[in-house]
């Protein structure tokens, strides 16, 4: 075959390569013929919503002086994705709390986490509902992708919003995908478009990490968020102004805050992953005064022995029961050890 | 593998140079014994054990029960096997020792078909090693379509089988007639796929690299009675048996009494071959008993170089009653393989007979649909090694239903942690 002919032969075939695959994955998502069974498990971000909580909203709940009360915030790693919401962590401290020799006697625990709450929805649901629960702790689950979406802050009792130093940030949709040049031009909307293309990168992506592996410049969650905690980066900048802020308020409100940093639980065996975001993550803590800090991947998983015991789905790093109770038991360890549960 | 394999080289030689039959025999007994208390050491202690000990104590007695807490190595029953085959080969004088010590290890690890076979023979296998291999392209596009295809077979039908076999056998105390038939045809294509599609992985892998290994499977559940199942199921086991068993004991050309026994022996050593477990004997003896009808019949060689209907579409009613009811029996004995003892084998039986069939169990019906159109493509391929096997690789329309296997494989593909089942034996 001359070697224009066998030029254009492969053109043909790669043509015939991402024609044919991206025709079964439209089958495939349009039919859904055999996907019952995939060993991918999803994950359910299911919200459960407490008595206190309905109580405040109803304006029936009346905060009592001599109870120790509890604020819980964070994302769906704390609020209990894909288990049931009676072994999550709001529900493991309470239990840990009231039981046992070094009872704190009656508490009780406002869950506010919230699936895909981020840092500003955390300090905002905080300010929302501070003065109506007046909680003695508040405790921040910290996930690695709380540095992501918009860093928006509301004005305390009012419905306007805005940036509370005029910053703004959201890497979830960068500038770059507007600057479409060369072959981009070809590229992206093809990967913008193409099912086929999601397919593979997300499943690739997915069997790479939970091996250890990353592909950078994909546009993957690992990309976007060690690309976040960098010196410059307009969202950790804006996180770490509004972590302060919380801190503050909290102390003023006479209160506390202790922060848990969770890590990715299907990952903890590949440490160089987040690295670098986790070391940013856990200087900012410790440089906080006035804080309780337990950095829960160095302090109770990373060395743990059984840490392929704690996630609920290889392909997916939210906590299971098992690692809810470890959290929840480090946290109530904490809050016993340095405030014997005094409101 | 090395001791096995250093025995049957030095054994070879040895037998070559002898000159006397006795000697020869003696020696070759030597070599035999050698590597089966090897195979028995490993695999088979532990159960003879257990056995003895459980028959003491039906009997009354206490034994003290001493068992070995060792690792199985991996492929032992296929490269032993192999092994021995070499030896024996010589001294029928079927093929001369190789006088090189690394071509024979090499024959006897080949990495494709180490763990799971084919079980290949010297006279095949070796001269390969010693030939220059000259890359073809045509060859080269064969072995990766047929191992695309073993891919297919294990990712997309025999892993998307797994988990429903699993739970239907795991809890088939409480379950109806119509889910536990069902988990039997799902353990049927399953074992099918996961064996066969190994077995295509690994020729294919030798075939890209220039060796040619002998084919191990052929359409079996088209098979129109149990002995031509036999000689289209794990060809290179059953074919290893036939030569240095079977004929050696009589074969067919004996009296019917003796005949019978030899078919025993073999079927009930295939059992044993696959596992230290009563469920394989009994589920070897049981495809004696669908064989042993036919020997007497004189009808177990009626079906030998033809495919059910080769000259048609589809199958004459008289063929797919043929091909139904072999597989039915197939599915019987399947029972007995799968299940964990022979007492779960014998209720998983009982309650499909004695249950009414409610057919609840509607999770599996996706993959009956992949299984439809599975069996489907191999019927249409049926007279081919497999459905990817082309004159033209390179033409578009090769290329085309590649790159559709390609896709569906990795679509619809179950790419957990399950193992090849035939890594345990």
């Amino acid at each position: 075959m001359k070697p224009p002919m066998k030029a254009l032969k492969i053109i043909i075939v790669l043509t015939m390569f991402l024609a044919i695959g991206e025709g079964l994955m439209r089958f495939d998502q349009a039919y859904k013929p055999f996907t019952d069974e995939k060993a991918v498990v999803a994950i359910e971000a299911k919200i459960v919503e407490s008595e206190i909580y309905r109580g405040i909203l109803q304006g029936t709940y009346k905060p009592k002086e001599d109870v120790f009360k509890i604020m819980v915030l964070g994302d769906s790693f704390v609020h209990g994705g894909g288990i049931n919401y009676q072994e999550a962590l709001a529900s493991n401290l309470k239990n840990i709390l009231t039981t046992g020799v070094d009872t704190c006697g009656e508490i009780e625990v406002l869950d506010l986490s919230r699936p895909g709450h981020n840092t500003a929805d955390n300090f905002n649901i905080y300010r929302a509902f501070k003065d109506f629960f007046k909680p003695n702790i508040v405790v921040l689950g910290y996930v690695l992708r709380d540095v992501l979406g918009p860093m928006i802050i509301f004005d305390t009792g009012s419905t306007n919003f805005k940036l509370n130093d005029g910053r703004v940030g959201n890497l979830n949709t960068p500038e770059k995908i507007n600057k479409d040049i060369g072959i981009y031009r070809i590229i992206n909307p093809i990967r913008r478009n193409s099912r086929l293309f999601k397919f593979v990168n997300t499943n690739v992506q997915r069997l790479l990490k939970i091996n250890g592996i990353v592909i950078p410049y994909f546009g993957s969650l690992h990309h976007i968020v060690n690309s976040a905690y960098t010196e410059d980066s307009k969202n950790w900048l804006a996180s770490k102004d509004i972590l302060t802020s919380l801190r503050n308020e909290t102390n003023s409100d006479s209160g506390h805050l202790v922060v848990y940093y969770i890590p990715e639980m299907n990952v903890l065996e590949h440490a160089s992953l987040y690295s670098k975001p986790d070391k940013e993550i856990d200087r900012f803590f410790r440089s906080l005064k006035g804080i309780s800090y337990i950095n829960g991947y160095t302090d109770d998983f990373r060395d743990n022995p059984e840490n392929d015991q704690y996630y609920i789905s290889k392909f997916d790093a939210h906590p299971n029961e098992l690692a809810h109770r470890m959290i929840a038991q480090s946290i109530a360890d904490t809050i016993r050890s340095s405030w014997k549960c005094e409101t | 593998m090395i001791l096995s394999a250093s025995i049957d080289f030095f054994v070879a030689k040895q037998i070559y140079n002898s000159v006397q039959l006795k000697t020869k025999r003696i020696i070759l007994a030597i070599s035999v014994i050698a590597n089966l208390s090897i195979l028995g050491f490993f695999k088979y202690f532990n159960f003879f054990i257990e056995s003895t000990a459980t028959f003491l104590l039906a009997l009354g007695f206490q034994p003290n029960t001493y068992t070995l807490n060792i690792l199985l190595p991996v492929g032992i029953s296929f490269y032993t096997f192999q092994s021995i085959s070499y030896s024996i080969d010589v001294y029928r004088g079927h093929i001369h020792p190789t006088k090189h010590y690394l071509t024979f290890i090499a024959y006897v690890s080949f990495f494709p078909q180490l763990v799971a076979g084919p079980i290949e023979r010297a006279k095949n296998l070796l001269p390969q090693f010693s030939r220059k291999r000259i890359f073809s392209k045509h060859e080269f596009m064969a072995g990766f379509y047929q191992a695309l295809w073993g891919l297919f077979k294990k990712v997309v039908i025999a892993d998307n089988c797994a988990p429903h076999v699993d739970a239907i056998f795991a809890n088939h105390g409480s379950l109806d007639s119509g889910t536990l038939i069902l988990g039997t045809l799902l353990f049927s294509f399953q074992i099918y796929a996961d064996f066969s599609g190994y077995s295509d992985i690994a020729i294919g892998i030798a075939r890209m690299l220039g060796f040619n290994l002998i084919t191990n499977f052929k359409y079996p559940y088209f098979s129109r009675d149990i002995a031509e199942f036999w000689r289209r199921w794990h060809i290179s086991l059953s074919t290893w048996f036939r030569d240095y068993v079977y004929i050696p004991l009589g074969g067919s050309k004996v009296s019917k009494t003796l005949a019978v026994r030899n078919t025993l022996v073999i079927f009930t050593l295939s059992g044993l071959w696959h596992g230290a477990n009563f469920t394989f004997i009994i589920w070897g003896i049981l495809n004696a008993c669908f064989f042993i009808p036919l020997l007497l019949r004189g009808s177990n060689r009626r079906y030998t170089t033809t495919v059910v209907a080769e000259d048609s579409i589809l199958p004459s009613i008289k063929e797919l009653v043929a091909v139904v009811k072999t597989f039915a029996l197939c599915m019987v004995a399947w029972v007995f393989f799968r299940a964990e003892s022979i007492s779960d084998a014998i209720q998983y039986i009982s309650r499909i007979v004695t249950t009414i069939p409610t057919f609840e169990y509607h999770a599996a019906f996706p993959i009956l649909i992949l299984i439809s159109l599975f069996v489907s493509v191999e019927w249409i391929s049926r007279r081919k090694l497999h459905p990817l096997q082309f004159v033209d690789y390179l033409s578009y329309r090769s290329i085309a239903l590649a790159i559709l296997v390609f896709w569906a494989t990795f679509i619809w593909g179950n790419f957990g942690i399950t193992e090849f089942i035939y890594f345990q034996f």
